[in-house]
Order: C-alpha cells, then sequence, then structure tokens
C-alpha cells in the first residue's frame, strides 16, 4: 500500500491495531512521512467541509475536532480560505439581490437554474395553451356583446390542477383576464407565522450529500431549532450551542441554553433569526454545559426559497 | 498521571537522543511534537499531558539504566506510548477525563458581531509571496479540485503527495499567523 494510502486510513480510523502501532513508530521516526500525515490531516479536513467522506468517516473526523482545538483552527482556516478562493475566482459571477449573494459559476447554482428556467419554460407553454389567441378574444368580445342582449349560462374555466408547476406559474397566471378559482396553494403555504419550528436529531450521522434540508417559509422572522436530547443528555441543567456557517464562522453562541420539556422528552430551543441563514450549510455544536462533553453536530442545509 | 522528570531522568532521556545536548533537545521537541500529533489524530484531548508521561516513563528507564540503540529509540518510545494509550483509554471508560478547552479558539464574539476570522485569514495572506498566495487559492478554489489539482501539479511538473506538502507548508504559515491574532 502506498503511503498515502496509509496515512489516510490511519487517519480516518480504519487500519487494524497492528498497522496502527508500525506507522506510529514510523511516524515518530520519519520526518517526512509525520509531515506528509499532517498534510494528509489537511486535506481531510478539506473533503470534510466540502461535504465529502462517507457517515462513518465523517464521524471520525467528528470526533477529531470535538477533541481536538489546532483541528478545528485548522478546518476553520481551510474553510475561510475555500471561501476567499471562491470570492476572487475571476470567472465567477455573484448575483447580489434580496436572496442574499448567489455564485452564479457553481455547478449547483447553474443546475438550479437550468431548472428554474424549465419550469418557466413549461409554465409559459402552459400560459400559452390557457390564454385564448386574439381571433378567439375578439370572438369571446362579440360573444359578450350578445350576452348583454341575450343573458347565457357563464363559462366556467377548468379547474387548476391540484399540483400546480410553481408558484412562478402562478405568478404568470394571474394578469388572465379570468381569473382562476383560488384553491389553496403554495403562496398561501409560503407565508408561515413565527417562529418556524425545526427539528434537528443530535445522534443522526448524516451523509456527506444528505444533511437534512431546512425551506424556510417566506415572512418567516424567525426560526427555532429543536434539539431534543436523550434521557442522559437531560440531566445537565444547561448546554452550550454554537451555530456555524459553512466557513465554520460562528453566528451564534448560547452558553446558557435550557431543556425545554415536550411530554416526556425535553428539547433544546436555538432561536435564530431567519436572516442569518442564507441558503447554504450549517452546523450546530452542542455541549453539555461546556465544551469538555460534546453531545453532537448535527448539520442542516438551508434551501433556497 | 504520574511524577514530573527529574534533571537525572531529564539528562538520561536527553542522552538517548544525542551527547551533543542541544541536538538532543531539539530531537526531544521533535518528538514530543510529534508525540502529541499522534495523540490527537488517535482522538485524544489531552496529548500534550500524554506525550510529557511518555517521556516521564522513558525518561526513568534511562535513568535506571535502560540501554537503547541511540540510532533507534523511537521504536522502544511508540511501544510506550502505544502502552500509555491503553492506559488512557481504560482511566476514560471509568472516569471521564476533563480536558482544557485550550486558548487556542478564543471566546466567541457577541451575536451582534461578525467573526472576525475570514479577515483574519485574509490579512495573514499578505504574508506570502503572491504566487504563493495564488498557488493557496488555486488549491482551494474550485468545486471540481480533484481535477482542479491535478492541473497544478501538471503545470507545476510534481507529484500530488509533493503539491500537498508545499500547500501544507503555506497555509501553516497563514494558521500561526491566524492563531496569533486571535490570541491577541
Amino acid at each position: 500500500m502506498r503511503d498515502d494510502e496509509l496515512l489516510r486510513r490511519y487517519l480516518l480510523g480504519g487500519l487494524s491495531g497492528e498497522d496502527e502501532a508500525l506507522l506510529e513508530a514510523r511516524l515518530i521516526q520519519d520526518e517526512d512521512l509525520f509531515e506528509s500525515a499532517e498534510a494528509m490531516e489537511a486535506d481531510l479536513l478539506d473533503e470534510y467541509a466540502q461535504g465529502g467522506l462517507s457517515a462513518i468517516q465523517r464521524a471520525h473526523m467528528r470526533r477529531r475536532l470535538a477533541s481536538s482545538p489546532a483541528s478545528r483552527l485548522q478546518l476553520s482556516v481551510i474553510r475561510g480560505l475555500g471561501a476567499i478562493a471562491q470570492e476572487e475566482t475571476p470567472d465567477r459571477r455573484i448575483l447580489t439581490g434580496p436572496w442574499g449573494r448567489v455564485d452564479t459559476s457553481r455547478p449547483r447554482t447553474r443546475a438550479l437554474a437550468a431548472a428554474a428556467m424549465l419550469v418557466m419554460g413549461v409554465g409559459a407553454v402552459w400560459l400559452a395553451l390557457q390564454t385564448p389567441s386574439i381571433p378567439e378574444i375578439r370572438a369571446q368580445k362579440t360573444a359578450h356583446r350578445a350576452e348583454e342582449i341575450l343573458p347565457q349560462p357563464r363559462r366556467v374555466p377548468p379547474a387548476r390542477p391540484a399540483e400546480t408547476p410553481s408558484p412562478e406559474v402562478i405568478a404568470r397566471a394571474e394578469p388572465t383576464p379570468e381569473p382562476l378559482p383560488t384553491a389553496p396553494t403554495a403562496r398561501v403555504a409560503t407565508t408561515a407565522p413565527a417562529p418556524f419550528a425545526f427539528t434537528l436529531a443530535l445522534t443522526a450521522l448524516r451523509g456527506p450529500e444528505s444533511p437534512k434540508e431546512l425551506h424556510v417559509p417566506a415572512g418567516t422572522e424567525q426560526v427555532d431549532i429543536h434539539l431534543p436530547l436523550s434521557r442522559d443528555d437531560e440531566a445537565s441543567p444547561s448546554f452550550l450551542v454554537v451555530l456555524r456557517n459553512e466557513v465554520g464562522a460562528e453566528l451564534i453562541r448560547r452558553t446558557d441554553l435550557r431543556p425545554v420539556k415536550a411530554g416526556e422528552s425535553a428539547d433544546l430551543v436555538l432561536p435564530v433569526d431567519a436572516k442569518l441563514l442564507p441558503a447554504g450549510r450549517y452546523s450546530v455544536d452542542v455541549f453539555g454545559e461546556s465544551e469538555d462533553n460534546p453531545l453532537g453536530f448535527p448539520e442542516f442545509q438551508v434551501v433556497e426559497p | 498521571m504520574s511524577r514530573g522528570l527529574t534533571r537525572e531522568a531529564f539528562e538520561a532521556l536527553l542522552a538517548l537522543f544525542n551527547t551533543d545536548r542541544e541536538k538532543a533537545a531539539e530531537k526531544y521537541e521533535q518528538i514530543r511534537r510529534k508525540l502529541i500529533g499522534v495523540f490527537e489524530w488517535k482522538g485524544c484531548s489531552i496529548p500534550e499531558e500524554l506525550a510529557d508521561e511518555v517521556f516521564n516513563r522513558v525518561g526513568y528507564k534511562a535513568a535506571e539504566g535502560l540501554v537503547i540503540q541511540r540510532e533507534e529509540p523511537f521504536a522502544y518510545i511508540s511501544g510506550v506510548a502505544h502502552h500509555v494509550w491503553q492506559e488512557y483509554l481504560r482511566r476514560k471508560v471509568k472516569e471521564p477525563i476533563p480536558f482544557e478547552s485550550s486558548s487556542l479558539i478564543p471566546l466567541a464574539p457577541p451575536e451582534d458581531e461578525p467573526d472576525s476570522r475570514l479577515d483574519h485569514i485574509r490579512g495573514c495572506l499578505k504574508l506570502l509571496e503572491p504566487e504563493q498566495r495564488s498557488l493557496l487559492l488555486r488549491y482551494y478554489v474550485d468545486d471540481q479540485r480533484i481535477q482542479s489539482r491535478k492541473r497544478i501539479c501538471e503545470e507545476l511538473d510534481i507529484p500530488m503527495n509533493a503539491l500537498r506538502i508545499r500547500i501544507h507548508r503555506l497555509r501553516k504559515k497563514v494558521e500561526s499567523c491566524v492563531q496569533e491574532m486571535l490570541r491577541n
């Protein structure tokens, strides 16, 4: 096995006890190998920050991060370098607006834009099919005049399909001369009363591609992040909770969070101003009373509305 | 854990590394740094304490007349380190070991104050030569990092491991600078 593969396995906790002991003896002796291991660790932290590695490997990295302030600083610097590098990329295009800053050069953003264009295209076709042509309008006007003279039973437009294609389609459909009957639509669903409750399991180890998604409804002023506690953890009188963004920067640190009883169980509830949660990845570091007692580091992804 | 090193034991320990006291002290620091690194990679929350415990035991053995080939103290040291680690694990099961959350990470700023780490990183990047800064940022720039890094290797005509180490050295400079700024 090549040294870099050996080091990678070692740093991800994947070596047997004997191989581990042999490698550690070499690491103490060989300065170059030790430096390679340090460099490899930084690359693994980068992969971790990018959402890579398997769930088990991520859990291993989390344990390391929980016990090593130096690794946390390293991760923070790596994330920061990534953020600065993205800012300074010449062909990067940033769209700024009420939605925040969106990097249009990122593949994910491009894919979202393509999907949005597709939805708009489908919506436009649907609208074109629903809107009468000019000769039809003329014919309708003539018929309308006839109705004034001789009232006819009113023609009811077809009901909208139960699954509305998208809010964009609704917006385009509204200016039609004959307003469609208002069904319980997404428009109603997007305005939710604040605070908006979002539950995040402390114990769940999430895969690299699937942190829990948070859709913040339009108009939400506050998101309450609920962190259900296990029976053992409830005993702690207070908790330390830190909310971080994707570059590891602290957004909120609460040192005195107390459990809130919810039936037989108890939750920690972290109130977060919705403005602090633009689209992106976040993590919540949860400790019992102090950083000596890490309880979990769940992640979530805020999805663009 | 255990008693600290006596002067006699410390001298015996240094003598294991080199007859020249200054060179031996350098070696001591080098090995200590590595022991700390290894204990950290194993998930230990008190790596310095365990590294010192390893030296304590090796030092006392040396003072008692332990003979180790001067070129090969590493295997012995790593063996002792393994025992110290096993004991730590057993102790950890019995009683949670408190650890210092360290001064490396400062207290968080108040909630309405932005985190200053990004600004520190920007400032510390100025310590690097322009081409070094550019290389470091290129390493972290792309979503398609594997391909992007392969391109850098081709341009510089170096293998991936060499690039990784080059980047590691540059990033360490930035990290030390950020750490210093956070302390201040």
